[in-house]
């Protein structure tokens, strides 16, 4: 009866086992995707609205002016790099990801963009010259 | 002996079949949450794909309709059309309500000419830089994604309906899983003009299930 008990119990504990090892494998799996969807998410955001704003200041013409204030970080507390890149029409965004470096770019419809262009933070003046569209950084 | 027995079988049903189908059941029902939630993520992502060709198609088709490009002058370039020539492209007339605007109102429902004018030879340039350079149109219009495809239409109203006068593009295809369309008016050689743009994005990847 004994010997019994304990050939069950070792059965039990294994399929135990088993079945914590593919549920722990499955919540890893999402786990991972859970947090590096998060700063994707949050870092689109940031390029595409700096992008939807920069369009809509060349869309609206001469004088159109707006003003963009960037969060210091990702929602999830990444820093990151904002960039606007003339020749390739990109908003492009750049953070760091468990040790690796992820980007995105955010589409722009005029590749006449002048002023401070890299490392843009804090609040940004976008303002169309009449023959392109100047960013400037300022006091929020 | 017979307490022994009933103590034996007592600790037999603490580990007996029920516990496992008990934690089988759970494992399942875990799994299947995480699936779940695993199915929720694909249609945020599918959403965030169309809000995506949304803005695209909304900058796409305000650029084209309603700014004569950078430089103004584009379609009499005499060189072959770039990203580095064109730095914007738009098939206003260069002196339509954009152009205007800074100099006379400040709105465009101030103006007396209120219409889009579209410059024919714009739209023939166009139309002919797509046939030979298919992706400069779309990097100028800024149509950046994975798989993004875009198509144009330019009809022109003949009285009863409008007649199709140009097109350009790749229409959406069976692979198509959102397409977005924009249509706009304005004047071309003073007659009602509709622009559709059709934003798409081909399936890839998850999406071609």
């Amino acid at each position: 009866m004994r010997g019994q008990s304990s050939t069950e119990l070792i059965i039990i504990l294994a399929v135990f086992f088993l079945l914590l090892l593919s549920v722990l494998a499955v919540v890893s799996q999402r786990d991972d995707l859970f947090f590096a969807l998060q700063p994707r998410l949050s870092a689109r955001t940031v390029a595409d609205q700096f992008a939807t704003e920069l369009n809509s200041v060349f869309l609206g013409g001469e004088g159109t002016t707006a003003t963009v204030v960037l969060p210091a970080v990702l929602d999830d507390g990444s820093p990151y790099f904002l960039s606007v890149e003339p020749p390739a029409r990109l908003v492009e965004i750049r953070w760091e990801h468990r040790g690796g470096v992820e980007h995105y770019g955010a589409p722009l419809i005029i590749a006449r963009v002048d002023g401070t262009l890299t490392n843009l933070s804090g609040a940004v003046e976008i303002t169309h010259t009449g023959s392109g569209v100047l960013l400037s950084e300022r006091e929020p | 002996m017979d307490d022994r027995k009933e103590r034996n079988t007592t600790r037999a049903q603490i580990l007996s079949v029920d516990a496992l189908i008990a934690a089988i059941a759970f494992a399942v029902i875990l799994v299947l949450a995480l699936e779940l939630w695993s199915s929720v993520t694909e249609k945020m992502a599918l959403v965030e794909r169309r809000s995506d060709l949304e803005r695209i198609a909304r900058d796409a088709a305000a650029v084209l309709v309603e700014t004569p490009g950078v430089p103004a002058n584009w379609s009499n370039l005499s060189s072959a059309l770039t990203t580095d020539n064109v730095l914007a492209i738009g098939l206003a007339q260069s002196s339509s309500v954009n152009g205007l605007a800074a100099q006379h109102a400040s709105s465009a429902g101030l103006l007396s000419r209120n219409a889009l004018v579209l410059d024919a030879r714009k739209v023939v340039r166009l139309v002919q830089l797509d046939a030979s350079d298919h992706g400069t149109v779309k990097r100028l219009l800024g149509i950046a994604g994975p798989g993004y495809e875009f198509a144009l239409r330019v009809a022109v109203w003949d009285g009863s309906a409008y007649a199709l006068r140009e097109q350009l593009g790749q229409r959406p295809d069976a692979s198509a899983v959102h397409v977005v369309q924009r249509e706009r008016l304005a004047l071309l050689h003073g007659n009602w003009t509709q622009l559709t743009l059709q934003v798409w994005d081909a399936c890839s990847g998850v999406l071609c299930g």
